[in-house]
């Protein structure tokens, strides 16, 4: 009974949880949103800009600011703009300035206002908003802008993918929910003995089935809705907690984490209903049969009926990954959705069939007398041995689907992650005006190539500012010929012969691939020997670090040396660390989901052996050896389990290669992660046949045998 | 063939048998009366060695049944001893020729030969054409009966019967009981049963009485014996 | 009483010789009391008395061997009356060892030391008639009806058992 509830608070508060976070995760879309520069049609008002960068690995935004006096209006978060040599800047980035050398020269300027919960996105985010001259924004080139305020509408910029969320939502709800309901069930089986008794009695002193039955719902019902209660009372009181804590990297402000009222009372009501539904579909023989407790009555072959949630489910999945085209399409996701439902409920529904191969291939055997038993076992009680190990091929399932998500979220991330190549790293930096021999000087720089932004009449270009060696070292590739102390462009560039003649002598023509740090390549216009340049030019310099070298030394060198200074390349853009942060929460629940069902199974395996302990002592009573009674259970269970297993592991196969069908390019399926797969299933067979070998105890049967 | 002497079994602060001696010759039936806990299970249990008693002996054939580990006593069980339970407890998936095999197979027996073997038992027990079934598809009689034609299938030197007949009505706990005494008699097995109704003593050789862990000549209160015979 | 009367069932399908009945009555009662010679010919004289049978025929000189005996009308009549009416519970009396019981108590003796002797010979006559199972037909069915009554006699020692200790304690007589 205990279990019920207890299982039945885990499920309250797991999808409490999730039920809060699309709202969550759309709060932190405002505030990321808010935390925008807007850039109107026509003049604008102030200038800023907004760069990411790294601060001692942590994912950092620093936003300079320029405001003439004319009475802006600063956005509601800010009390005011701040004034060149000011900051307002979030409590994190606070805590960090006091205990770091390195970021106080970072961020040396006088704190005028702590950032709240009014903007930040998370308590940890590391966000400031800088005081700058304008005169300083004149070295900044490009990214300079002059905006209007703070905020933008949409959100299809570079903040989290809406549809993505809610995705991950569902899949963690299926996680945590889908075990939580299997252990729900195992335990409302272990309570059913000692109800099953009392009901036997109150059918045998006059009570009608239908009474009985209504009475094992109510007290069905009460358990699980106060078990609910307990749940939801303990998420909210943990909410507050919850924001000092965290998953990993992980923040949230408590006050994000606000599911409606109506959707906490559905979730408890749907509990209760749940668990009288699953608890009435198990069957309840002392309701229609009080006096059939000592003698079992035979038991129906499995119907066919059952197999066809599962034939539903893979035909659901083959349409979604053949006939009904991927991505931007509701229709999609609905089809999975409901392709990867019916696979689960169609792995637990279909294991009585299980059970009934693994007798016929036991049956083979049936010279050895623990394979006999076992197979005449699985042909006598194959849906209650179904029960009993249904956890696992869910376990199976929902980690081979985890293991999918995992998959093409790495994807997805590594499309836009720094890429090192023949064990270098490239970095960038930008409004920087180096002294080119302190770049050298940097402990772990290589090399570095210098571009520039030019116009060269019809909109800035590219350009390399080097030598000819310069260019071989760091271009990829090279068409044509380098010819030193000329100007040489790329033939598709449109360029002013003005231009042409202010900058100077002009060669062949010439074009090279140029590797970015984000793994993306850029074809330089030209290359401009460095006495050439002209002298409002923005330089940006492409770094090539040595093997091995200390990406948080050579950051905190360049910074520095020009404070102001941005680089990308140290860590992964902002959606790389939200894909990361999804992957660790997929992976939490993953785990969460493995543990719960390998308890469900490994609970109702032992149950089973209790049941059967009378039988067992009765056989060891006559001189069955007790291994063949052990062997026996175990191969009961094993058997089926290793075809469920198989059939769970190439089920969830279909669902993942159908899933990969969201990615743009075709994803390999990764074999070691399905190795993986099957190996916790065998892992979880294994325990289980160990569970059930020393729980079949017949070491003292006279206990079981007294009559008194 | 098989003896017990001075055996003491103690559960807790109760002593369940106080220096119990018994002895069983070849072929004999013995019934072992008494009210509910008198111990007589615990006597039986000790004689079948299933239970070690904390002093005294057991012995069967010669051998001292309480030295051997559990293992030896497990194959004594299966080849010499015969049992028949009160609920019958035969094994719910199997059918009614498989269970009454299933000693005799265990015993190393092929399982043709075994099966061949049950075969002839059920026939002597008169459930011959329930053979196929399951024994959930009889009556409680005809399990009874199957469960005592499972106990003397493999021709065991002893059958223990522990409250064989104690669900079965009386027409029915009639037939059983003759049906064990009848087989076991011409197979030349010796028969230990516990009852706590006098009325079945009948069916064996000679009676004993246990009260209170001991043997006695009867199971009425020796308070008035005693004062009597002031 | 009975005797009588089953001898007048005997007679009923037609005349039979003393030595006749005595034979096919000893196969079916004789389990439990077998019928010595003189007894059939006193019963016999009695009926003849009573006027429910006659003496058909006789060979001369012989004794009452050769006497061939017929039931009368009246004797038919009697016979359907006992047929016809139940035997009243009642009769069954309080026997032998019911009184030895209550004399023991009575007179302060071992009442556990007369059930467990009578018990033990109730169980040995009990072995005795289970041994008859594979006789004629008439036999099993006399041992049947012995067999059930004592049983019965054995469930009533088991209980007197219990009554008597509970007698002893109302009586200030437990230890």
């Amino acid at each position: 009974m205990v279990l019920m509830a207890l299982g039945a608070a885990i499920a309250a508060f797991s999808l409490v949880s999730i039920a809060a976070i699309p709202e969550a995760a759309s709060r932190q879309d405002g505030r990321f949103d808010a935390q925008q520069l807007r850039n109107d049609e026509g003049p604008g008002v102030f200038l800023a800009t907004s760069q990411d960068e790294t601060i001692n690995g942590r994912f950092s935004t620093r936003i300079a600011v320029s405001v003439p006096d004319t009475g802006v209006e600063p956005p509601p978060w800010l009390d005011r703009f701040p004034d060149p040599g000011e900051i307002a800047v979030s409590p994190a980035l606070i805590d960090l300035i006091d205990d770091n050398d390195l970021v106080r020269l970072r961020y040396p300027q006088t704190v005028i206002q702590a950032l709240d919960q009014n903007v930040l996105i998370a308590p940890n985010q590391l966000l400031a908003v800088v005081g700058v001259d304008q005169a300083d924004f004149a070295e900044r080139g490009s990214r300079t802008r002059a905006v209007s305020g703070f905020g933008v509408e949409s959100n299809d910029l570079a903040g989290p993918d809406p549809r993505a969320i809610r995705l991950m939502a569902l899949g963690i709800g299926v996680f945590v929910v889908v075990p939580t309901i299997v252990l729900m069930a195992t335990s409302a089986r272990l309570s059913a003995r000692s109800r099953e008794r009392r009901l036997a009695a109150l059918r045998l002193i006059g009570i009608t089935p239908t009474q009985a039955r209504i009475a094992n719902s109510v007290e069905i019902a009460a358990i699980t809705l106060v078990g609910a209660l307990a749940g939801t009372i303990g998420w909210y009181l943990f909410r507050p907690v919850s924001q000092h804590i965290g998953i990993g990297p992980i923040r949230w402000w408590a006050a994000d984490l606000a599911p409606s009222a109506g959707v906490v009372a559905a979730i408890v009501a749907a509990l209760a209903i749940v668990a009288v539904v699953v608890a009435r579909i198990g069957s309840n023989p002392a309701i229609d049969d009080p006096l059939a407790e000592r003698h079992q009555t035979a038991p129906k072959p499995p119907s066919r009926l059952r197999l066809v949630p599962l034939a539903a489910g893979l035909g659901c999945l083959f349409a979604a990954m053949f006939v009904i085209d991927a991505r931007n399409n509701n229709t999609w996701f609905a089809v999975f959705g409901a392709g990867n439902a019916l696979t689960v409920l169609g792995l637990i529904t279909s294991i009585p069939f299980a059970a009934r191969s693994a007798a016929l291939i036991l049956e083979r055997f049936r010279e050895r007398p623990s394979a006999h038993l076992a197979a005449r076992r699985l042909q006598h009680e194959p849906t209650a041995i179904a029960r009993t190990v249904a956890g696992l091929l869910l376990v199976v399932f929902l980690a081979g689907f985890a293991q999918a998500l995992i998959v093409t979220l790495d994807w997805a991330t590594s499309q836009r992650t720094p890429d090192a190549r023949d064990g270098r790293t490239r970095i960038s930096t930008s409004w920087a005006s180096f002294n080119e021999g302190e770049l050298e000087s940097i402990n772990g720089v290589e090399s570095f190539i210098s571009t520039a932004l030019i116009d060269l009449g019809d909109g800035p270009s590219r350009i390399v500012i080097g030598t000819c060696s310069d260019l071989e070292r760091h271009a990829s590739q090279i068409v044509g010929v380098c010819e030193p102390d000329t100007i040489q462009f790329d033939p598709s560039t449109s360029f002013d012969d003005k231009v042409v003649a202010q900058l100077g002598p002009v060669g062949t023509e010439l074009r090279a691939t140029i590797d970015l740090p984000d793994g993306g390549s850029t074809i330089t216009s030209g290359i401009l020997p460095p006495d050439l340049l002209p002298a409002d030019a923005v330089l940006e310099y492409d770094l090539d670090l040595a093997p091995g070298a200390d990406l948080e030394a050579v950051g905190a060198a360049l910074v520095r040396a020009a404070p102001g200074i941005s680089i990308s390349g140290i860590d992964s853009p902002d959606r790389g660390r939200l894909i990361s942060t999804y992957t660790s929460l997929v992976t939490a629940a993953t785990i969460i989901a493995i543990l719960l069902s390998l308890a469900a199974t490994l609970a109702a395996a032992a149950d089973r052996s209790l049941e059967r302990r009378r039988h067992a002592a009765h056989l060891t009573a006559l001189g069955l050896p007790p291994n063949t009674l052990r062997n026996a259970e175990t191969l009961t269970l094993v058997a089926p389990l290793a075809i469920g297993i198989v059939a769970a592991g190439l089920a969830t196969v279909c669902s993942a290669l159908t899933y990969f069908q969201l990615a743009e390019s075709p994803i390999e399926l990764p074999i070691s992660s399905f190795a993986i797969i099957f190996g916790i299933g065998a892992v979880g067979a294994a325990l289980t046949a160990i569970t059930a070998y020393t729980t079949t105890s017949v070491t003292h049967p006279t206990t079981a045998l007294r009559t008194e | 063939m098989l003896r017990c002497e001075e055996i003491t079994v103690t559960f807790g602060s109760t002593r369940a048998l106080d220096r119990v001696s018994l002895s069983i010759g070849a072929g004999e039936s013995v019934s072992i009366m008494g009210a509910s806990g008198s111990g007589k299970s615990t006597l039986l249990q000790c004689l079948a060695g299933l239970r070690a008693p904390e002093s005294g002996g057991v012995w069967f054939d010669g051998q001292a049944l309480h030295e051997m580990s559990e293992k030896r006593r497990s194959q004594v069980r299966l080849r010499d001893f015969g049992f028949v339970f009160q609920f019958g407890e035969l094994v719910p998936e199997l059918s009614l020729l498989e269970n009454v095999a299933l000693p005799v197979w265990m015993g190393g027996m092929s399982r043709s030969k075994a099966n061949r073997q049950a075969s002839d038992a059920l026939e002597r027990f008169g459930i011959a054409d329930l053979a196929g079934r399951r024994p959930s598809d009889v009556s409680g009689g005809e399990q009874q009966r199957a469960a005592v034609a499972r106990a003397l299938a493999h021709s065991p030197k002893v059958v223990f019967a522990d409250e064989p007949t104690g669900a079965l009505d009386s027409v029915n706990a009639q037939t059983v009981l003759e049906a064990l005494t009848d087989q076991a008699r011409a197979q030349g097995s010796a028969v230990v049963m516990v009852t706590h109704e006098a009325r079945l003593a009948s069916f064996c050789d000679r009676e004993i009485v246990v009260r209170d862990g001991a043997v006695v000549g009867d199971d009425l209160d020796e308070r008035l014996a005693a004062r009597s015979v002031q | 009483m009975s005797v009588s009367l089953s001898f007048l069932g005997l007679l009923e399908a037609g005349p039979q010789h003393g030595y006749g009945m005595k034979s096919v009555y000893d196969d079916w009662f004789a389990t439990s009391r077998p019928l010595k010679t003189g007894q059939i010919y006193s019963t016999l004289g009695r009926l003849e008395r009573d006027g429910l049978v006659t003496v058909q025929a006789s060979e001369e000189g012989q004794g009452p061997d050769r006497k061939m005996y017929a039931i009368t009308s009246d004797g038919v009549e009697a016979l359907e009356s006992w047929l016809g009416t139940p035997q009243p519970p009642e009769a069954t009396s309080l026997g032998p060892i019911y009184a030895k019981v209550v004399v023991a108590l009575i007179t302060g003796r071992s009442a556990a030391q007369i059930l467990r002797d009578q018990r033990a010979t109730h169980l040995d006559r009990m072995r005795e008639l289970r041994k008859l199972r594979d006789a004629p037909f008439e036999t099993r069915l006399a041992a049947d009806y012995l067999i059930a009554h004592l049983q019965a006699d054995l469930d009533w020692i088991e209980q007197a058992g219990v009554r008597a200790t509970e007698y002893a304690i109302e009586r200030g007589e437990g230890i």
